[in-house]
């Protein structure tokens, strides 16, 4: 089985897997990070969503073997320490979350929208967000949410 | 001696109040109250005397007062909530509750769930959206009871009597400015059981109910460490996926898995036999290293079905078989007479968070972890399927993501048991998503004729006649009696259940709501507003089309129908803050519809924009009165998703069934509301109330928001809704 090294979270990784292991599968079953969660296994419904070289990916769909010797986040590693990103304190500021179980995907995706777009329009957020399924229907606040952390 | 004076043991209700352990925890028990119902006739005006929150709230009362509250040394107070978090917020609302009537601040409670208790008889239930209501009186007691304790205790310890002491923010506090944290004085207010108890708080003492809170759990939401039935740590647990059956109702010929079990990482598997009695399918197990290798090994199985029951069946036989038990419309035409039928398809719940659960089970005992609605009912099977005393088997209830009423069930927990005794090893199962999606529960397909009659601009006559796939009700309430009566009688659960949830308030004359129901095989359950989730919805569209059949606006059309001032209060709320009759583009309108059940009373205006590609909604404004509202923040959030629900049922979302087989199975074809759908406009106004009780609001909104959102699709495009999803079928 190869080994496959990469950065998780801001630390060096290797893991023993097959190459074409979903990453999803990897980091929750392997390697013991649990704030990603599986929706669909298709890349349809974004609750996977974490960052490979800062942009927003689906881990469902994605083989282990393409993230070699790159970074990856999850939301386990978006906050330093205690520190909040912005995106989590604008989710927590419009209580966004019902179930939260899709969350950790929104916001992730929501992070890399406003990485390339400081300032989305609606058309903007609803371009970038479609690809998120949230079944408790909390668009309305991350709409909410994200326009607040954009204005900093 | 009264009931509450006689100190028992840890949790156990029997004529008292319970004070043991190192710190202070209380469990109620008091008499049933007053006016149990009749058994209703089939009626829409049986509610008005009793409906299902009433059965639920008079039947589960023992248990409700069994509550276990502790103040820790650290001041902190801990609660066990004997209910089920799946989003709809209760951990923060009864947290808020208990916080309030204990006089602690709500940011020291520490709230989880309880496991299932069996001694709690069918007060372990959540579903009917009555948990605050349920609930309010035994906190507002227990609350008391133990300030008075309290009280009693540092009384003593200050030597202050206690007349000159009272209670704020998790102290007891003298008038001469000296005060002890009730964690210091916990352990010793455990003897004070004949302390008078402290006045029960009511709406003027509020400091934390009806105001705006967030989340208890948001934080741990937004970092991903809030852990779901997958993320618990059991030492060992293997992922595991099952394969179900090709049609519904197939079971298992024979299983070729030489090639699955070749393949790196596989570990078993196993043929389970699930639980037909419960609808809990048969299937073939894949446990594995990981589930991303156990998926692909299922994949590769070659499993031989038998015939399913339904194999003869696709939708078009379905609708067939619907009309050939429907009830007969018999009102002779009027002036004016309107007469529809319409078409819900089954829906699944396809909750974020897929049907899964923890087990392990060892030779004497078993301890499962899963998101369960109705745990009292899955513990006894678990401890069935499994062969051993129910005292062996450990059900722990853990939040989950999402349930819309999935999570009344409890299929993965039975076949994660299963697949645990028959590996001898710890297992954690999920249903892959075309599973649940294929195989899930359903809010039944339906049938609907309605035949509405008026004379003199009056209505003269209503019937509405339904007729749907049997929704399974075997899962009961969660007592012992109430599941033997439904797991033997589900045809008769469903009229019960059915009766008890339906009501129109307008003034219709002659006015008869029925159902008819036929047994298939494809799993169906209550989906978030059960019955009326189709009913309701459709009333409200023939309310619009009388009021345009008799040239008259339909917000003034309901006003003269509506029966009470309550009703009367909310939609013109609605109507105000949602500025009725504005002026729209062409291809853009208004749509509004209102719904009463579980004690509360709700108004939908949505603004529904039909000239792109799909139907979009632009503007949602919702008024509601909730009875005594605990959460405002929490109540509007719930709303505004049952905005989408109303959204999604009305326009998009729908399985089809070809030859007993489901046709979706993943988010691809089966369709939900997206970001672009939701509006980016929404409003929720909470009437004041004159009623001191909460009601319940979990899945209140969503029969209104689906009538809002067909009603604006009618006004703007001049068409019928007549067959759902409209996206498919309204053209």
């Amino acid at each position: 089985m190869p080994q496959i090294t990469f950065n998780l979270n801001g630390n060096p990784v290797s893991v023993d897997a097959d190459n074409d292991e979903e990453l999803l599968w990897v980091l929750r079953d392997r390697l013991d990070v649990k704030g990603l969660k599986y929706g669909c296994g298709m890349g349809l419904c974004g609750a996977c969503t974490s960052h490979i070289n800062g942009k927003a990916q689906r881990t469902c769909i994605t083989p282990v073997s393409s993230v070699e010797a790159k970074d990856v986040t999850t939301i386990d590693g978006l906050a330093k320490g205690d520190q909040l990103h912005p995106v989590q304190q604008a989710w927590i500021d419009n209580d966004v979350a019902q179930c939260g179980y899709c969350q950790a995907g929104q916001i992730m995706q929501a992070v890399s929208l406003l990485s390339t777009n400081s300032n989305p329009t609606d058309a903007d957020i609803d371009e970038a967000m479609g690809g998120n399924l949230c079944r408790c229907g909390t668009y309305f606040r991350i709409r909410s949410a994200i326009k607040q952390a954009a204005r900093g | 001696m009264t009931a509450l004076d006689t100190p028992i043991g840890r949790r156990t209700v029997l004529q008292g109040f319970l004070v043991a352990g190192p710190t202070l925890a209380i469990a109620w028990k008091v008499g049933l109250g007053d006016g149990a119902g009749a058994f209703p006739v089939a009626s829409p005006e049986s509610t008005d005397a009793q409906d299902l929150t009433d059965h639920l709230i008079l039947t589960g009362t023992p248990g409700y007062y069994d509550l276990l509250i502790e103040i820790k040394p650290d001041n902190r107070v801990y609660f066990e909530l004997p209910r089920m978090e799946v989003g709809q917020g209760v951990k923060t609302s009864v947290g808020m509750m208990v916080a309030d009537n204990l006089d602690v601040p709500f940011e020291s409670m520490d709230i989880t769930l309880s496991k299932a208790e069996q001694k709690r008889g069918a007060g372990q239930l959540t579903g009917g959206s009555h948990t605050c209501r349920s609930l309010w009186d035994p906190v507002r007691l227990a609350g008391a009871r133990m300030r008075g304790q309290l009280m009693a205790a540092a009384s003593q310890k200050l030597g202050i009597p206690v007349d000159q002491l009272r209670t704020e923010d998790g102290y007891v506090i003298a008038r001469n400015g000296e005060k002890v944290a009730y964690g210091a004085i916990s352990e010793l207010a455990r003897s004070f059981v004949n302390a008078p108890m402290a006045a029960p708080k009511t709406a003027a003492d509020f400091k934390i109910i009806g105001t705006p809170q967030h989340r208890e759990d948001a934080r741990r939401i937004v970092t991903g460490t809030m852990p779901y039935a997958m993320d618990t740590p059991v030492d060992g647990a293997l992922p595991t996926v099952i394969a179900l059956s090709a049609t519904h109702g197939a079971s298992v010929i024979s299983i070729e898995d030489t090639e699955a079990k070749a393949m790196k990482g596989v570990i078993a598997i196993t043929h389970i036999p699930g639980m037909p009695e419960y609808l809990i399918p048969e299937g073939v197990a894949v446990t594995a290293e990981t589930f991303g290798i156990a998926k692909k090994a299922k994949d590769v199985l070659k499993i031989k079905w038998s015939a399913g029951p339904m194999d003869s069946l696709s939708d078009a036989q379905i609708d067939d078989l619907m009309n050939s038990i429907i009830d007969q419309v018999s009102a002779p035409d009027g002036e004016k007479t309107l007469d529809a039928k319409f078409r819900w398809p089954y829906v699944p719940h396809a909750p974020m968070e897929s049907n899964d659960a923890v087990a392990d089970v060892r030779k004497d005992s078993a301890e499962v972890w899963t998101g369960c609605k109705i745990p009292l009912t899955a513990h006894r099977n678990v401890a069935s399927t499994l062969g051993l005393p129910v005292e062996k088997v450990t059900f722990n209830v853990v939040p989950s993501g999402g349930s819309f009423g999935r999570r009344l069930f409890h299929d993965p927990v039975i076949h994660a048991a299963q697949v645990s005794q028959r590996i001898g090893k710890p297992v954690k199962l999920i249903w892959m998503r075309e599973e649940d999606i294929k195989h899930g529960r359903t809010r039944p397909v339906a049938i609907h004729h309605v035949r509405a009659v008026c004379n003199n601009g009056d209505v003269t006559s209503f019937e509405h006649r339904q007729a749907c796939a049997e929704m399974d009700l075997r899962h009961g309430f969660g007592d012992v009696v109430s599941q033997q009566i439904t797991a033997y009688n589900n045809a008769g659960a469903s009229q019960y259940v059915f009766q008890m949830t339906q009501k129109l308030p307008y003034k219709t004359g002659f006015t008869a709501i029925t159902m008819k129901d036929k047994f298939l095989a494809k799993a169906s359950g209550a989906l978030r507003v059960v019955y009326s989730g189709q009913v309701g919805a459709i009333n409200e569209i023939v309310m619009d089309e009388l009021a345009r059949m008799n040239g008259q606006d339909e917000v003034e059309f309901r006003m003269k129908l509506l029966d009470t001032d309550r009703h009367r209060a909310v939609l013109k709320k609605c109507a105000e803050e949602g500025s009725w009759g504005r002026e729209l583009p062409k291809g853009v309108a208004q749509g509004i519809a209102m719904h009463d059940e579980y004690k509360s009373v709700v108004a939908y205006l949505m603004e529904i924009d039909t000239r792109g590609d799909e139907p979009r909604m632009t503007k949602c404004t919702i008024a509601v009165d909730v009875g005594q509202c605990v959460n405002p923040m929490g109540t509007a959030s719930s709303l505004y998703g049952q905005a989408m629900d109303g959204f999604a049922f009305a326009f998009r979302s729908g399985l089809h069934v070809d030859s007993g087989a489901t046709r979706e199975s993943n988010f691809n074809d089966y369709k939900w509301g997206r970001m672009f759908d939701a509006a980016p406009e929404m409003s929720c106004h909470i009437l004041p109330t004159s009623n001191v009780n909460p009601a319940g609001i979990g899945e209140l909104g969503v029969p209104a928001a689906t009538g809002a959102a067909a009603n604006a699709w009618a006004r703007a495009t001049g068409k019928q809704p007549r067959n759902f999803p409209l996206n498919e079928y309204g053209a």
